[in-house]
């Protein structure tokens, strides 16, 4: 009996004398942790995007504790977010407006055709330093998808015709594939948004043609149908501090059919879906047409008028 | 003539060696062939069949586990085939086919799939593969077969034969069916050196009149191979050179102080697994370090264990739990040996 | 003497029989040149002429947009096109000067020093050098009058000349030595004079023989040494250049000037008597067309911006399937999308690889073999690099001395795996360099 009971007294005052020196440990060496700290870490996403620059959530929570960082730039949180966290810190937000990226290029291999083969390491970044890339088009999107990789949220599609697509429902805006993408096509654009130029290529006509069918030429037709496109050389740009809406014939007007209209087309549709781009020119033709006869009404009730006038004045 | 068709872009360089995975692969399994064919001569029909089984499970386990992790299967480049060779050769001839079979699922799947496929892997394939057995079914892995042109006895001590049914019979009773001894290793553990000393002066340990592994027993075919690994610049010299030459130097200081109780170099260096550990297992590519002063340690340390195993521990060999307690350590020697880079040592500026 | 060399480095095939006895011949211009205004490292040149000017052979397109720069002349007479981007030798659109050859080559008056230069001022020396827009003729194109001014506190005592040209296929520099040595041989001289330095060494690969001897023989009595290399690639690296015939080692970071040494091709060397002794300015270059994609492979005298389709039809045209177009060497040089680029300073070659020497196989996981490791010249470990910077590992990376990679290509050659090494080294030095310029 005896061989047994005394390691059992043994290993029984052992686990005693243990579970007294922790209860003394958590006395002695008890950190203080700022309550607020954890609420933090509690409401924030989880998702460790790095989109607000700090390394991971709770990098982000113990700058907003420690005052050096602002409550609203967590992308995937938004306005309530930010909303939270001041109410929790006590101080006062500004607005948010909430972003989502942009894949600013639809230059899929037929309108946009590969000028060379490439072999090598299959990410964008290794393309595009690899003779300027296999792509005519030295600003178009190479397809190799590092900006996918980059994606926390899985928001980004390559598509069959080697293209990326964020879908702004599930993009957070945290911007990763904003500094993924070594050619900078990709960039953050107001939520609400509805309407885009997809092309970034700041050449002239003449080299924007020579690569690429669906590129921005800079022919300004759209700034006519709108103040909110604005030209930054020979490229057209929707500007977010320009207020107003676009009227939706404005895409109707690019004779590229560069401009991408969200409140018609999803983008990924858009994308992927000839039948979209079909459906677009049909559009395009009628609005054409509709604006001639507009023009030529005008034309003739003007004219009309002129006659009215020389007979007024006639008589 | 216009170019009309599209041109290849890629980084440079734009040329290549000739050198490639799969020709190192089987050059490696070419080289190993005549310490193969000469087991097949000495034991005959259940040599044949342990190689043939042992790789043909290799082969099928890795396309198995290419399979399943959705990979391309790359049987072509030779890994599996030589895994399946190098393990079939420490194995003893005529081991049960379904024991050589699970060694062959530790040695690719085990040991080598899960962690990644080929490159992958911490421990030498074949080795795990061994080893498990060795400790799993320790009974067939040490019945050895006595070799061709051998009768009663082998280096002049009693052999034991065996009816179909695994009883033990006569020698000379007419329903023998096979015929086993002690290895030179296990007499040495067994009995003392005075076992063997009839065995170190004879040359039947070089050349290969012994039993054991199928690869264990032709010293000199193994020794050939090597040459020809490095001869076609497969390996470098240094593991190799280290572990035989630390072997070879243990076995000597031992000798030196009790000659009675310790064989020699020669007995140690071409028994066993020595050869073929120190040509063929620890100069594994992906198990063993890169670096010229890695590769010199990981052989040192090969040689160090075998050796004590050998001369304390209770298993008459020890390559196999030598290399893969090295293998272990390849991540600490890589990192800690690297070469001297270009330009790190300041030179003293000769004035002009 | 005994042929030097330096540890690791790699033995290719090197396919120089291809063009190596082939006589240089000068190469008709086009009847339309487009001189990018960036041929160099360093800020691009401003154009000096505008549409409908009529230009001179020598006379500048371009003033050096900076110190680091250079200046860049017209190679045909004739009048000027426009200034407008063309397809460039990386890949993007360089701003180029295009040209209409009026075929009649008037040139503008060189006036050089003739034997005066060993008398002549070093400042006026080095702004000769400067005048002629010299770059180096290796390939990297760095302003020659840059390399030629070191600060004070780096005193120069030798100045090596590099004909190793261990690029395979590559015979430019060969046929160079081998046609003009006496040229080499003075430009070294003067190279000397203006860096004050005591010594001065020709390398050359053994495998060439007969410019070996030309160049002891134009060198006798001139205090340089001539000194026979091993035949390995890289042996014209510059930095194992030095080690093997100094024996100094550029410190890991440093430039060979910090071992008292400045290192010039011998293509520059003959560029730099050509600009002080006879007045000419760079606006021509000797280089090779080779390659089993090209019918009859030569080495060729081209103007500047000569398309390279134009001279590889005055080399019998493609052979087969074109597969490759590199410019320079197999090993370092750059693969082209187009044959319209232009031929540059930098340019020592133009290779022509068939479509069946292209390999577009994946490449195999790393057996960590060690070949890269013990091919590397700068004994940097490229599979760890290169499986760092695949991690995208960049911090890693930079502890294993991505940044002493010298991109030769030794590890990517002998790799039975086929890994990009070299690129994705380059991956993660660009990476690196990123995080550098973000830090600063």
């Amino acid at each position: 009996m005896t061989p047994v009971i005394l390691p059992v007294i043994v290993l029984s005052g052992l686990g005693l004398v243990m579970a007294a020196l922790l209860a003394v440990a958590r006395k002695v060496f008890y950190v203080e942790v700022d309550e607020r700290l954890e609420k933090l870490v509690d409401i924030l996403p989880g998702a460790n995007c790095g989109g607000c620059g700090f390394p991971g959530c709770s990098g982000y929570a113990a700058a907003l504790v420690g005052g050096s960082a602002k409550p609203t730039i967590c992308p995937p949180g938004g306005a309530d977010l930010a909303e939270e966290i001041g109410s929790i810190l006590g101080v006062e937000v500004e607005e948010v407006v909430p972003q989502v990226a942009l894949v600013a290029c639809a230059g899929n291999p037929q309108s946009a055709p590969e000028r060379s083969t490439y072999i090598g390491i299959s990410t964008c970044e290794a393309a595009h330093l690899t003779a300027g890339g296999f792509k005519s088009c030295t600003f178009g999107c190479l397809g190799l998808g590092s900006c996918a990789v980059a994606c926390p949220f899985d928001a980004i599609v390559m598509t069959d015709n080697h293209l990326a697509v964020v879908i702004p429902e599930l993009c957070n805006g945290c911007g990763n594939c904003v500094a993924a993408c070594p050619r900078k096509i990709i960039k953050l654009v107001p939520a609400a948004e509805p309407v885009h130029v997809l092309c970034i290529n700041p050449q002239k006509a003449k080299l924007v043609k020579a690569v690429c069918s669906v590129g921005c030429t800079g022919c300004k037709l759209c700034a006519k149908q709108s103040k909110r496109f604005a030209m930054t050389g020979a490229l057209a740009q929707v500007d977010p501090t320009v207020p107003g809406e676009i009227p939706s014939h404005a895409p109707y007007a690019c004779p590229q059919g560069t401009i991408f209209d969200s409140r018609r087309y999803k983008v990924l549709d858009w994308i992927t879906m000839p039948a979209c781009r079909e459906e677009h020119e049909i559009l395009t033709a009628e609005w054409k047409k509709a604006e001639k006869e507009r023009k030529a009404a005008a034309k003739a009730k003007k004219a009309q008028k002129a006659k009215d006038v020389a007979r007024e004045g006639v008589r | 003539m216009p170019i009309t068709d599209k041109l290849h872009v890629a980084p440079s360089p734009h040329v290549r060696g000739t050198v490639s995975t799969a020709r190192l692969m089987w050059t490696v399994v070419a080289t190993l062939a005549p310490a193969a064919a000469w087991s097949v001569y000495l034991f005959g029909l259940p040599a044949l069949t342990v190689i043939v089984a042992t790789v043909a499970c290799c082969a099928a386990g890795e396309a198995l586990c290419q399979l399943a992790m959705k990979k391309p299967i790359s049987l072509k480049d030779g890994s599996a085939v030589l895994t399946g060779l190098i393990l079939a050769l420490t194995l003893p001839p005529g081991l049960p086919l379904w024991i050589c079979a699970i060694g062959s699922v530790v040695a690719v799947i085990v040991a080598k799939g899960v962690f990644g496929g080929l490159g992958q892997n911490l421990f030498n394939p074949a080795m795990t593969g061994r080893v498990f057995l060795l400790i799993a079914f320790p009974g067939p892995l040490t019945r050895w077969l006595v070799p061709r042109g051998t009768g009663d006895t082998l280096f002049g001590h009693p052999v034991t034969a065996y009816d179909a049914t695994g009883k033990m019979v006569e020698v000379s009773a007419n329903n023998v069916d096979v015929i086993t001894g002690a290895t030179p290793l296990g007499l040495l553990t067994e009995k003392g050196t005075a076992a063997v000393a009839a065995l170190s002066d004879q040359s039947a340990v070089f050349f290969g009149q012994v039993n054991g592994s199928l690869g264990e027993t032709s010293a000199l075919l193994l020794l050939l191979g090597g040459l020809v690994l490095l001869w076609r610049r497969v390996i470098t010299w240094h593991i190799p050179v280290s572990f035989l030459g630390t072997v070879a130097l243990f076995a000597a200081i031992t000798n030196a102080i009790d000659s009675t109780a310790f064989a020699g170099a020669p007995f140690h260096l071409f028994t066993g697994g020595v050869m073929i550990g120190a040509w063929f297992m620890a100069t594994d590519y992906v198990t063993s370090p890169m670096h010229a002063t890695g590769k010199l340690i990981f052989g040192a340390g090969c040689g160090i264990l075998t050796m004590a195993i050998r001369l304390w521990a209770g298993y008459p060999e020890g390559v196999s739990f030598a290399v893969l307690l090295m293998n272990a350590t390849v991540p600490l020697l890589d990192n800690y040996f690297r070469p001297k880079k270009f330009g790190f040592q300041r030179l003293t500026r000769q004035e002009g | 003497m005994k042929a030097v060399t330096f540890s690791g480095g790699i033995h290719p095939s090197y396919n120089k029989d291809l063009s190596s006895a082939v006589t240089t011949r000068p190469l008709d211009p086009p009847e339309e040149i487009v001189i990018p205004l960036s041929q160099h490292i360093g800020a691009p040149a401003r154009t000096c002429v505008e549409k409908g000017d009529e230009v001179l052979i020598g006379q500048p397109v371009g003033d050096a947009g900076g110190f680091v720069s250079s200046v860049i002349h017209s190679s045909v007479s004739g009048k000027v096109k426009g200034v407008e981007p063309r397809a460039g030798a990386v890949g993007t659109e360089v701003n180029s000067v295009v040209i209409e050859n009026d075929g009649q080559d008037r040139t503008v008056d060189f006036s050089g020093l003739g034997d005066d230069w060993r008398s002549a001022e070093t400042s006026e020396l080095k702004d000769r050098i400067q005048q002629a827009g010299l770059v180096g003729m290796g390939g990297a194109a760095f302003p020659t009058h840059v390399k030629l001014s070191p600060p004070d506190d780096k005193p120069i005592d030798a100045v090596i000349l590099n004909g190793a040209e261990c690029e395979p296929y590559l015979t430019a520099d060969h046929r160079l030595m081998l046609e003009h040595p006496a040229d080499v041989i003075t430009g070294l001289s003067i190279v000397m004079k203006i860096l004050g330095a005591s010594q001065g060494f020709v390398g050359v690969e053994v495998n060439k023989p007969d410019a070996l001897e030309a160049l002891r023989e134009a060198s006798a009595d001139s205090g340089i040494t001539v000194v026979p290399l091993q035949v390995k690639y890289p042996q014209g690296a510059e930095k194992q250049l030095i080690d093997a015939c100094l024996k100094r080692q550029v410190p890991s970071g440093g430039l060979p000037m910090d071992v008292g040494v400045v290192v010039q091709n011998v293509g520059t060397a003959a560029a730099i008597t050509d600009a002080v002794v006879r007045g000419r300015p760079l606006y021509e270059r000797i280089l090779t067309v080779t390659g089993a994609g090209v019918a009859e492979p030569a080495n060729l005298v081209v103007r500047m911006g000569t398309p390279v389709a134009h001279a590889i039809d005055a080399c019998g045209g493609v052979r087969g399937e074109l597969g490759k177009l590199v410019l320079g060497g197999p090993m370092m040089g750059f693969a082209q999308y187009t044959d319209q680029v232009p031929v540059t300073k930098g340019t020592s070659g133009i290779l022509l690889l068939e479509k069946s020497a292209v390999d577009t196989r994946e490449p195999d996981p790393c057996i960590r073999c060690g070949r890269c490791a013990r091919a590397c010249p700068m004994r940097i470990i490229p599979a760890d690099i290169a499986a760092f910077s695949a991690r995208q590992m960049y911090e890693r990376a930079e502890e294993y001395d991505a940044l002493d990679c010298i991109e030769c290509g030794s590890c990517a050659f002998g790799c039975p795996s086929r890994i990009g090494l070299v690129q994705h080294i380059r991956l993660a030095k660009a990476a690196i360099m990123a995080q550098r310029r973000k830090g600063n």
